[in-house]
């Protein structure tokens, strides 16, 4: 029986597909990769709702206010209740919720000095809108007595329409 | 002239040694399975506060059927629950739905459905939608207040407002 003549030639197995598949998979866990945005606090424990709604997109300026609970973090140090004002590129953390009240009212001249500039927005800050919508991250070990302070801070503020923020449940 | 020939050299093929990179592909990928978490899907309940003080005159028409609003509450001091009340604008006795520590989900079902009632009896007689607030205690716990919320938003009620119980001042009687 004759065998080739290049029955010498070592077998190698064809790496390429492999590492195709490999680098896509790459790709799909970076894109999924929990990136902490900057408005949000992972150390917040949200409650969860079945009547939440996912926000439009398109909506106007946001702020968002995070009140943490104290506790041990993730390794074991011991971390104080905060509560942090967050709107666009102003990041402010806040000792109290008088503090906070500043903070918004700031804001909330912003805004009147953003809707004045245009004859539309006028009108519609007129009719109660055109405002920064306020959305609270807030710990649900929280009493309602915490919570209750900072929404008083957004109504002194000027701001009645508020959104409280809590993990979508499947129905 | 003496031509010079070409020395032939044998074709080399370039060899990409793909070893290292897909090992390298491999760390990537361990690290990023082993980081992965997937995000929960947050989503907002839209509120509207109520009016610190008096509150703003109204521009709707006097033929214009007004929304009826009702009120309720709900103050558990010491760990322990207590009852949640549903009283309706105008009307002076509350339901109240008994709540112990055994059938606090007996409770909040009968609250839902009540909730749900006043909404179905709105809808068949084409009025409008009530308003509806609720008052909580100091030592509410936030997921219950929410969970209370969302009881009402999934009941149908659109315009919510949460309050301190006490908070609300009281209204003064009309003069005869």
């Amino acid at each position: 029986m004759s065998v080739p003549a290049n029955h010498d030639k070592a077998a190698e197995p064809n790496l390429t597909p492999m590492l195709d598949m490999v680098l896509q998979l790459v790709m799909f866990f970076m894109l999924c990769a929990n990136f902490i945005a900057e408005e949000t606090n992972a150390m917040v424990k949200l409650p969860d709702a079945s009547a939440a709604r996912i926000l439009d997109k398109n909506t106007g300026q946001t702020i968002f206010i995070n009140l943490t609970y104290p506790g041990k973090d993730k390794f074991g140090v011991d971390q104080p209740k905060t509560l942090t004002f967050n709107a666009g590129v102003r990041k402010v953390a806040c000792g109290n919720s008088l503090q906070l009240q500043t903070e918004l009212e700031n804001q909330y001249k912003l805004d009147e000095t953003r809707a004045q500039k245009k004859p539309e927005d006028r009108a519609e800050w007129e009719a109660g809108r055109a405002r920064s919508i306020v959305i609270l991250r807030a710990d649900q070990r929280h009493d309602y007595k915490e919570i209750n302070e900072i929404l008083a801070a957004c109504r002194a503020a000027g701001y009645r329409d508020i959104q409280l923020r809590a993990i979508q449940l499947k129905n | 002239m003496r031509r010079r020939r070409r020395q032939q050299t044998p074709a080399t093929e370039p060899d990409l040694p793909i070893t290292p990179m897909l090992d390298m592909s491999f760390q990537l990928m361990a690290f990023f399975i082993l980081t992965f978490r997937p995000v929960p899907t947050e989503g907002q309940l839209a509120l509207v506060l109520p009016d610190a003080g008096n509150t703003a005159p109204s521009f709707a028409s006097p033929l214009e059927e007004k929304p009826d609003a009702y009120v309720a509450t709900v103050s558990p001091t010491g760990g322990v629950p207590s009852d949640i009340t549903l009283l309706k604008d105008g009307e002076l006795e509350p339901k109240t739905f008994k709540m112990t520590a055994g059938n606090q989900s007996q409770a909040m079902n009968d609250f839902y459905k009540a909730l749900g009632e006043i909404i179905r009896e709105k809808k068949t007689a084409k009025g409008p939608l009530p308003k509806l607030e609720i008052q909580f205690g100091d030592e509410v716990r936030y997921q219950f207040v929410i969970k209370m919320l969302d009881d009402a938003k999934l009941a149908g009620f659109e315009k919510i407002s949460p309050n301190l119980l006490g908070k609300t001042p009281p209204k003064k009687p009309l003069a005869p």
